[in-house]
Order: structure tokens, then sequence, then C-alpha cells
């Protein structure tokens, strides 16, 4: 049987996983995140000429 | 009584959020009904069906607020009281790590996971990511495009990293659950590779129930059998299983022919199970038993490592004849799994019934299904767009049971409760007002140990006339012995 290495969890979303991981002891993270901004076609392509992504 | 409505323009919300929310304003004083939702078309005329009217023109990428209270002033309160738990709700889930710092989170002695719950036109990103920081991922978010699926597991795989989804539901890792999964007792070393999430959750149910303890299971997304995908992950995952494990089941639907035919030529000769949900083959094949139903994979386990015990299926109870005018079958699932099973049990004893996610293509149907026999899976994309899904958030699901038990023309209504880690605290919610004409048949998936409470569920079932099984195969044998 191999041994094995410990579980650590990285929660990225909607928090509603994270209490089976406390209620089951694992380690865990929650790591913030949000939807990347939507940048308006206008700003976008003035950017771009500007040479910026 | 008042209604008032708040439109939130432009910004993300997680639907369980908002799910939780809805919840707490619905508990003050006055307010008779609430709902806050991602504004999709979807939506919208679910709040119509709950007899709100909300304003036309609010678009998908809204959130809405939908209040009915006994007085304006009380509609204007729950707003916002609403409002402050979307905004003090947001600043508690913050928390000082994002993924940027995942490398320096993860040590050498770590078995990493990142589990993955974003829309699934972000989750791409977020997993390759975490592959590139040396981290395993679980997607559970769907709409994941296939080439990118490939993509990532491609990736994992070079990398010796699990890509476990997307669309998936269900993991155990060193027995612990991840998604939704259940207290299992029981202690053993048999592994799961699954396609399915809720097909992992019955048959590692029905293991424990029988003394098979299960250590891993790998789910690894409803795509990964397919010949696009070629079956990447569960290939890796039967190797890692094959080091740890002294039996393995595979849960599956559908595999692509060539991708099974190389999974079971690499299964060796260990005792295994090869579980092709709807399929009627039953045949051995080296070491290996080849079924499509659940409760005979585990039958088969216990006889091969069962030490002698045998499952004990439940008998089905005298029925009372529901009268010769309801002739129509309705199952309402949760888990897409059991649907699918269900509908191959029917359709194998006679019974054929359509779906939004059919077994067999020729039984395909939308939502006009007024006069057919139905199987539906709730959890399907067109069910729950904006809306957490049934089985963190069952009301949509058992507003249908309550309906259709009210129809004079349906003979069974059929359907499943599953509890566990990641389950509604309620399942059964509303379940009270359904009405007795039909025969009512559920299954249960879930352990004595749930924080569901097995036999209490279990027990506000049958004290509303329902017959209950342990097992969703038996549940659909005894609703065609019905339609018989």
């Amino acid at each position: 049987m191999k041994e094995e290495k410990k579980l650590k969890v990285f929660n990225v979303g909607t928090s509603w996983f994270v209490k089976p991981l406390e209620d089951q002891g694992i380690e865990h993270y929650n790591l913030d995140w949000s939807p990347p901004a939507k940048i308006d076609k206008d700003i976008s392509s003035i950017l771009k000429k500007l040479g910026r992504k | 009584m008042e209604e008032k409505y708040h439109v939130i323009e432009g910004r993300y919300i997680d639907s369980v959020l908002l799910m939780q929310i809805s919840r707490e304003i619905e508990k003050m004083q006055g307010v008779s009904k609430a709902s806050c939702m991602v504004a999709t078309a979807e939506n919208i005329s679910f709040l119509e069906m709950a007899g709100f009217h909300p304003p036309s023109g609010v678009s998908g990428n809204s959130v809405i607020i939908a209040v009915e209270a006994e007085s304006s002033k009380k509609c204007e309160d729950a707003i916002n009281n609403a409002i402050n738990l979307i905004d003090t709700g947001m600043v508690q889930h913050k928390t000082s790590y994002t993924l940027d710092d995942l490398p320096d989170l993860i040590s050498t002695d770590d078995f990493p996971v990142v589990f993955i719950s974003t829309p699934g036109e972000y989750a791409y990103d977020v997993a390759d990511k975490s592959l590139d920081s040396g981290a395993n991922v679980h997607i559970f978010s769907s709409n994941v495009r296939i080439e990118q699926e490939l993509r990532l597991k491609t990736k994992g795989a070079s990398k010796g990293l699990f890509v476990m989804g997307p669309d998936c539901g269900t993991s155990i890792i060193h027995g612990k659950g991840l998604g939704f999964s259940n207290a299992l007792e029981a202690t053993g070393d048999i592994g799961i590779i699954g396609s399915s999430g809720t097909g992992i959750q019955e048959l590692s149910v029905l293991m424990d129930r029988n003394g098979l303890g299960v250590s891993y299971a790998i789910g690894v997304g409803s795509n990964d059998l397919k010949e696009s995908i070629n079956g990447i992950m569960s290939k890796q995952a039967l190797n890692f299983l094959k080091e740890r494990c002294s039996a393995i089941a595979v849960v599956c639907k559908k595999p692509d022919p060539s991708v099974e035919r190389a999974l079971l030529e690499s299964m060796g000769n260990i005792p295994s199970v090869f579980i092709s949900l709807g399929s009627d083959k039953q045949y051995s094949s080296g070491n290996t038993y080849v079924t499509g139903n659940i409760d005979d994979a585990v039958s088969h386990l216990m006889s091969k490592i069962g030490k002698g015990r045998k499952i004990q299926q439940e008998a089905f109870p005298k029925m009372k004849e529901p009268g010769k005018d309801r002739k129509l079958l309705r199952g309402f699932f949760v888990g897409g799994s059991l649907c699918y099973q269900a509908q191959a049990i029917l359709h194998g004893k006679g019974v054929h019934v359509f779906s939004n996610a059919p077994a067999d293509e020729q039984y395909r149907v939308e939502k006009d299904f007024d006069n057919l026999n139905v199987c539906i899976d709730t959890g399907a994309e067109e069910y729950v767009a904006g809306k957490p899904h049934p089985m963190i958030d069952p009301v949509s699901r058992n507003s249908f049971l309550v309906r259709e038990s009210s129809r004079n023309d349906v003979r069974v209504i059929l359907f499943d409760i599953i509890l566990g880690y990641g389950s509604a605290e309620d399942p059964v919610a509303g379940l009270d007002k359904m009405k007795n004409g039909p025969v009512l048949v559920a299954s249960i998936c879930g352990t004595e140990k749930d924080s569901q409470g097995y036999q209490s569920i279990r027990k506000r079932l049958e004290d509303k006339g329902v017959v209950v099984f342990r097992s969703a195969a038996r549940a659909a044998e005894y609703a065609a012995s019905i339609m018989r």
C-alpha cells in the first residue's frame, strides 16, 4: 500500500462546498475569485492601439 | 399583499449565496414570499410560476430581488436586508489568498486539489493556472468546451495530475469526500472511477451498506469516456487505483466502445466491475464483471470480496390499485445517473418513458410532456440555468412532485432523495403537500451518518405514504411493477 500525501483543498467559486470540507476536517483554503471585468469594445480597441492587452 | 422588485445590474453573485439570502428574507415578519435570483429568462418564468409579476426587460446579467409582503414598507425592508446580505455575504467570503498564492500554499507532502465551481466560461483559466501551480483540479462547473477539457486533461496527464471533471459532482480522496458525497462508515480499500456523480454516490453508499469500504472515487466528468477525450483521466485513475486498492469499480454512461475496450483490457487481474449505466450487457471478462445496473455490480463485488455476505434486496410492498384511469408515470430526479438508470430499468420491463436526458435518443422530450410517461433530470442545464442544482435547492424539483401528485391521470410518481455532504439540509422540504392519488415511490441515497438523518427523512416520507427503497434501481423496478 502506498504512503499517502496529505489532502489539501483550495476552493474557488461558491462557498457552498466549504462546509463539507470543514465537517470532514480537511485542511482547506478559500481562494478569492471574481469574474474578470468585462471591458467595453471601444475601450478594448483603444487599449489595443496603445499596445496593451 | 404588496409586491416590490429590485434589480442589481451587471453584478456577479453566485446562485447558492442568492438562495441562502432568499431563505433569510423569507423568514422576516410580514414577508409571505421572497426570491433573489440571477435574472435569466428561465428564472423570470419561475418567478411568474411562483405568483410574482416581475418587470419586463430585465437582462440575464442582473440579479432580481422579488418580495411579497403585507405592506409596501415590509417589502422595502426585506429588499434592503437582501441588498445588505449580498454586500456583507460577499465580504465574509473574502480571504487573504488568491490563485496567485497557490504555489506558496502547496508543499511536497500535500495532495493538493483545487475545487472549482465558478461559472463554466471561467473554469478553464482557473484550472489551467492551478495545473501550472502543481495542483490537481476538481471542476464542478459545467459548460467547459470539449477542446478546453482535452487541453486540460492532456496537460494534467503530462504532469501526473488529475483533472476531475468538468461537470464532476463527486470525488473521494483518501476516504474524504469532495463536492456531493456521503458520510461512509465501512473501512476498506475499494476504488471507484466515475463519470457520473450520483452514480458514484449510489454505488459507494450501497457498497458501504454492505460492508464494502471505499477509499477513493476519482470523478472524471461526463465526457471522459467519450471518443473526444479518449478516457485520458479514467486510464490515469485506473493506474493510480491499481497501486492502492484491492478492487475497482467503474461507473459511467454511454462510454465510447473503443474507450470501454481499452479500459477493460487495462484492468488486469484485479477484481473489478464495469457499470455502463443503462446497458443490458451482463458478462465477465477475466476478473472484470460488466453490467448496466449498480445493484447487480454491488452483488457481484459482494460475491467476490464480501466474505460470503450477500446483498439484501428490499421486498416489494403489496400495492393498492391506484385507479384504472391513472396511466402515467412521472419520474423527477435530482440525480442524473439515477434518472438514466431508472429509464433503462423501465424500458427493460416494457414501460417506455421519455426524458430530457434519454437513455435512448428516440425517447427524447423537452418540456412539453403532458401526456407521456417521463423521467426528468431536473439537474439538467435547462432546469438549473442561474439557479443552484436541485441537490442544493430542491424547491423547484419538489414543486414538480407536488403539482403532478394532484393530477388524476398519474399512476406512479418516482423520485430520488440524495443525502450527504453538499446536499440540502432538508431535501424533502415541501413534500408534505404531496397528494396520495398516485403511488409515490422514492429511493434514498444516504447513510445513517449523513447530517440530514437517513431514518428521519425516511420516516417523513413514509408518513406521507411514500414507498421508500434504499436503492434507486429497486425503486424503479417497483415503479415498473405498478405500471404493468
